[in-house]
């Protein structure tokens, strides 16, 4: 699952502050926000006449069965180009739905045309079509941890964390997601771990919260002993010999070969004045938009060949996130959050000299490991998406493109196989603008391959039933794969199947699926 | 126009399944009461009220397209209504990082150092602030609608207001 998320436990300036501070804060901000909400609003809204409302239902309703009748064709007509059907022979598990997983294949073994702009003669957004399995998914009891915290190890294992509502935590790991046990983590609070290669690491806090006090944790037997490593994540000096003053914190922390690298990200307030004095400059001369809010948070790199931690890097912006194969690390880092923001990819294959990594078109999340190999998806402004990988020399091949979707989370990558969520026609420029039947939220579609290369696409609507634009968090293991959907309802078993369920009551839910390889 | 006439209406020359009137009278009700509180919350998520009167009326047409396998309507809808406003702010957040979006300019009567501050926030914290503070809802509730559980809530809010004050201090 998403690795860009930071883990709760990682030390921010004001997390020790006493209750009553935050309270005193929230209760401003909450007056702040009805002010606002009040000025924007009173006696300025105008309620449509329901009769709209209902047309726009019943409008929605055709478009969505119209896209289904498009989509149920172009997999009838894979199939008899020549395509197989293979189904999963596995018996059903008592008490459950059988688990299955279908392939289709086209007969030139192509989705969507790349470049092609995922519109049909008439205007209408025609779906990818799939040239992959799909999978089928069962809804399963919550799993003990938290989703997004979830990752998978090089065996077919997933490992995350669980947190009790008293702030205890506890790291966990599942064979089959049904099923989950505790890992002997080390006797710190996790604030990131990584569990895809044969070395496990954990960076933790070992005396609280003190964010100058991180360690890092290596194990080679899968979590039953660990080792310690220390790093001074204290003030540092600068080119120029001054001092970068600010707090700093591990973002994340991964391991190639016996090389670990860990990403500190720290708030350089020197740097960020004189940017700032900088961009309000260009602002007045220029009429820019201002100065890139973030831009001085710089994220320091960190390398130990099994010693010491050193640091041999520091790059501009935060929230970055760090990958490794068993030969190449990658580290994903976003600008700032402003219009100004860039995102840099750069890889590494002894985690001490770095070169940037370019991928064809807009790789806006990070990289996904599995064994020697890295994945990502870019967004090919108005050319949908393309899958590419890279092997042993950082130079990425795309494996796979389809019209007409945009990436709506990074890849996720497992023994299993990949998978990705993307959402229906971007809202750009261009033809696009066009497309006629987005009102609201474009659907959410999930994308499955087991090699990268093949992908099978379904709504996430008939995937899991729920509504569209729901957010999905994927975690793959080795024979079979965790679906966290948020915000949604829970199924009606009077219903029929998952895409005409009901919905009771808000909440996440849980889906696995089966895979058989 | 109420919901049953406009069932019958709505596509001309073709039969058309009328609503029970149990359905019809339901959804007006929830329609009448509802409406203006939902794209209050909204607004208070997004940054216009143009873009929460839009999420509102989708959140209502996913209602209605679901009425007769709902539960709890209410509860749908505001789920429907933060999900659909937590949509926004992460496909806005995506265009601003590859330069596609620039930050939205408020009017100067608009203009609050706390809300502006507020608008830097990740999505997620931003509305587990608004839910909190301004929607006036439990942990538990915020947990439910945001799909967590109560204590990430917890520690989303505590680390929100920390990122909120290093904002209003700069």
């Amino acid at each position: 699952m998403s690795r860009r998320r930071r883990g709760p436990r990682q030390a921010e300036p004001g997390r020790d502050e006493p209750a009553g501070f935050d309270q005193a804060l929230g209760a401003k901000l909450g007056r702040a926000v009805t002010r606002t909400v009040d000025n924007a609003t009173d006696g300025r809204l105008t309620k449509p006449a329901i009769s709209l409302i209902v047309e726009r239902a019943e409008a929605q309703s055709k478009a969505r069965r119209a896209r289904r009748a498009v989509g149920s064709l172009a997999a009838a007509v894979a199939i008899f180009a020549g395509g197989q059907a293979v189904w999963n022979a596995l018996p059903p598990p008592s008490g459950q739905r059988v688990v299955v997983a279908s392939q289709s294949q086209m007969a030139d073994g192509s989705g969507l045309e790349a470049g092609s702009d995922g519109l049909d003669g008439a205007g209408l957004w025609v779906p990818p079509t799939p040239n992959g399995p799909v999978l089928d998914w069962v809804e399963i009891p919550a799993p003990p941890i938290e989703g997004w915290t979830a990752q998978p190890t090089s065996d077919g294992r997933v490992v995350g964390i669980n947190w009790s509502d008293d702030g205890g935590q506890q790291l966990m790991i599942t064979s089959d997601g049904r099923n989950w046990s505790n890992v002997n983590a080390p006797p710190a609070e996790v604030a990131a771990f990584s569990v895809a290669g044969p070395t496990w690491v954990v960076v933790g806090f070992p005396g609280g919260r003190d964010i100058e006090q991180q360690d890092v944790y290596l194990s080679s037997d899968q979590g039953e002993s660990w080792d310690r490593l220390s790093i001074d994540l204290g003030a540092r000096p600068r080119a120029d010999e001054s001092v970068v003053s600010g707090s700093a914190y591990i973002q994340a922390a991964a391991v190639s070969g016996d090389r670990v690298v860990v990403l500190a990200t720290r708030v350089d307030e020197e740097t960020g004045l004189a940017e700032i004095e900088t961009a309000e400059q260009l602002s007045a001369g220029e009429g820019a938009a201002g100065f890139a809010e973030g831009m001085f948070e710089t994220t320091d790199i960190y390398l130990s060949e099994g010693d010491e931690f050193e640091l041999v890097l520091t790059v501009t912006g935060s929230d970055a996130a760090l990958v490794a194969t068993e030969s190449q690390f990658f580290v994903n880092v976003f600008g700032g959050r402003a219009d100004l923001a860039e995102t840099n990819t750069i890889f590494s294959s002894d985690g001490r000299g770095w070169e940037p990594a370019s991928t064809p078109g807009d790789a806006i999340f990070p990289p996904s490991a599995r064994g020697s190999e890295a994945w990502v998806v870019s967004w090919q402004v108005n050319d949908g998406l393309a899958i590419q990988k890279v092997a042993e020399d950082a130079d990425w091949e795309v494996a796979a493109e389809f019209a007409g979707l945009s990436p709506f989370g990074p890849i996720e990558a497992g023994v299993a196989g990949l998978a990705l969520v993307a959402q229906a026609t971007p809202e750009l420029e261009g033809p696009l603008d066009a497309e006629p039947y987005v009102e609201g939220s474009p659907e959410t579609w999930l994308g499955w391959s087991p090699d990268g290369a093949s992908w099978g696409w379904q709504p996430t609507t008939e995937a899991f039933g729920t509504p569209s634009s729901s957010f999905v968090e994927i975690a793959i293991g080795g024979g079979f794969v965790l679906a966290l959907v948020q915000g949604t309802g829970a199924i009606d078993p009077t219903a029929g199947g998952p895409a005409e369920s009901g919905f009771a009551a808000p909440g996440s839910r849980w889906f696995l699926a089966e895979v058989r390889n | 126009m109420r919901v049953m006439e406009a069932a019958l209406v709505m596509m001309s020359g073709e039969a058309v399944v009328v609503e029970a009137p149990s359905v019809a009278a339901g959804f007006e009700a929830l329609y009448e009461a509802e409406y203006a509180a939902m794209v209050r919350l909204a607004r208070g998520l997004v940054d216009t009220t143009e873009q929460a009167e839009e999420i509102v009326q989708d959140a209502y047409t996913k209602v209605f397209d679901r009425w007769n396998s709902l539960k709890e309507p209410g509860g749908y809808l505001r789920t429907a209504v933060v999900n659909g406003s937590r949509s926004e702010l992460r496909k806005r957040e995506v265009r601003r990082r590859i330069g596609l979006d620039r930050p939205l300019d408020s009017g100067p009567d608009e203009r609050d150092h706390m809300v502006d501050a507020l608008a830097k926030l990740s999505p997620n914290r931003k509305t587990a602030l608004v839910l909190r503070f301004y929607a006036d809802l439990p942990e538990k509730e915020i947990a439910e609608l945001m799909g967590v559980r109560p204590g990430t809530v917890k520690s989303t809010i505590s680390r929100a207001l920390a990122e909120l004050r290093k904002e209003i201090d700069r």
